[in-house]
């Protein structure tokens, strides 16, 4: 690889999947940084931002560590950011899960599947791409379209239709007969609802993505 | 669309995997790291590592291995066998598992499925059951714990309506009298389960060609087990998902 991504940071504040977080940034030949407050926040400039457990308990860890308000300006300032999971669902404005208000960072709102099939929506699942922007296009960049990726949530940012969605809808699936976001991008914000670190060599490819990314 | 799940299964005993016929005569097959790294390379949806003798040494799983295998391997890891408690299990997800099996534990020690679950989400938690068909019981199975070695008092399905309310996401069947001899899963059983509970069920033992998999797909199993037929060489897990796409099921075939 020619360019280096600058300083990684990777998220931590108590979420289950911290670890394989790291261990697929490692697996890529990056040492990431652990941010665990504002000062460990300000070593970085690119973030991976985990998630398991709920949105609420999510929040609240955040608020305790002192976060909210330095990950609001991390985002705004243009570093390039991406939730994972239960992290991608906080970079929204609302979850259902606790009535909980969110970062607001993308304009989306987060409820519980309301559907036969079982919950939590857990396994592998295809996702209808549509790229509209060029944090789209960066973010697919060697995947191919059947490309799967490990689903675990109960909750998530439902769409109307997979063809009618907003501009940062940037991957669409389906379960239980209902549409969600599986992938969003908007400028330097990126949020995935799967989790890209257990997805195998294409999750992978998602993450290098990211990293590698250069704002055009 | 939601793919249907094969999981090959390394039982471990003494640090290498290896594969017994009904629970017994087990064989060496490999080193536990290298065997995920490559199944996780070639297809495999999951991974599901049983520590065989951790329950019988009374002892917890070995953390360094799972912690090894969840740096090289990139998919789902759910470890079974000598989780006794929370901090167990804590410690089988804090080394790289995003999944525990409980087995033996559970009818002893049912209020640790909540505890569990609670903590780290149902998703968290497999029920696995030992079970063996035998006429004294309701439902005609008996379930076992040992690994396959003591009876308990539980019909299969009065224990299924215990245990899995109080917090459990999947259900992985283990037929005794199927396991290693790869005549096909017990498909009355899982029809039995299926409809009985909500839960994604996973079945095991008796896997032995690619048609024993559809079968069991096209009754309603969410995934497969496999262990004998991928250990063996005899088939890849690609060949077996080949034969899936062939008889129009979903399964993921990019990786």
């Amino acid at each position: 690889m020619t360019n280096t991504p600058a300083k990684v940071g990777i998220l931590n504040y108590g979420a289950g999947n911290f670890g394989s977080v790291k261990r697929a940034v490692e697996a890529l030949n990056i040492v990431p940084v652990e941010v665990v407050d504002v000062e460990t926040l300000k070593q970085v400039e690119r973030l991976v931002f985990p998630g398991v457990g709920s949105a609420q308990q999510a929040m609240a860890e955040l608020k305790q560590r002192n976060l909210v308000e330095p990950l609001k300006s991390f985002a705004q300032s243009g570093h390039p950011l991406l939730g994972i999971c239960v992290g991608m669902q906080v970079l929204g404005e609302w979850s259902e899960e606790g009535n909980t208000e969110c970062l607001g960072l993308l304009p989306y709102r987060v409820e519980k599947f309301r559907c036969e099939a079982p919950i939590p929506h857990m396994g592998w699942n295809s996702v209808a791409w549509s790229a509209k922007n060029s944090a789209c296009n960066a973010a697919t960049a060697s995947i191919s379209v059947a490309a799967n990726f490990y689903f675990v949530h109960s909750y998530a940012a439902f769409v109307q239709s997979k063809s009618q969605s907003s501009a940062h809808v940037m991957g669409v699936s389906s379960y239980g007969g209902q549409d969600f976001c599986a992938f969003v991008a908007h400028q330097n914000i990126w949020g995935a609802q799967c989790h890209v670190e257990k997805s195998g060599r294409i999750g992978l490819q998602l993450i290098e993505n990211f990293l590698r990314w250069e704002r055009g | 669309m939601l793919k249907k799940r094969i999981i090959p299964c390394l039982d471990i005993r003494d640090g290498r995997v290896t594969k017994g016929i009904e629970f017994k005569n087990n064989i060496d097959i490999g080193d536990p790291v290298l065997l995920a790294e490559f199944y996780s390379q070639n297809g495999a949806d999951e991974i599901v590592i049983y520590d065989i003798t951790a329950s019988a040494e009374k002892r917890a799983p070995d953390f360094s291995t799972i912690e090894k295998i969840a740096a090289k391997s990139f998919v789902p890891i759910c470890i079974g066998g000598g989780i006794r408690d929370f901090t167990d299990a804590s410690h089988c997800i804090a080394s790289g598992a995003e999944k525990v099996s409980l087995n033996s534990i559970a009818p002893r020690k049912p209020e640790l499925i909540t505890e569990i679950s609670n903590h780290f989400g149902v998703q968290a938690v497999v029920l696995s059951l030992d079970v063996l068909a035998d006429s004294s019981c309701p439902s005609g199975y008996r379930l076992f714990i040992n690994g396959g070695r003591t009876a308990t008092d539980w019909d299969m399905i009065r224990w299924l309506e215990f245990a899995l309310p109080l917090g459990v996401g999947e259900l992985c069947v283990n037929s005794i009298d199927q396991d290693g001899k790869r005549n096909g899963y017990d498909l009355d059983l899982l029809e039995l389960i299926k409809q009985k509970v909500r839960v994604p069920v996973i079945v095991s033992g008796g896997a032995g060609k690619a048609q024993h998999l559809i079968e069991a797909f096209s009754q309603g199993a969410d995934a497969a087990l496999v262990a004998s037929i991928v250990h063996s060489g005899e088939m890849t897990l690609l060949q077996l998902k080949e034969e899936c796409v062939r008889a129009g099921l979903p399964v993921r075939m990019d990786w």
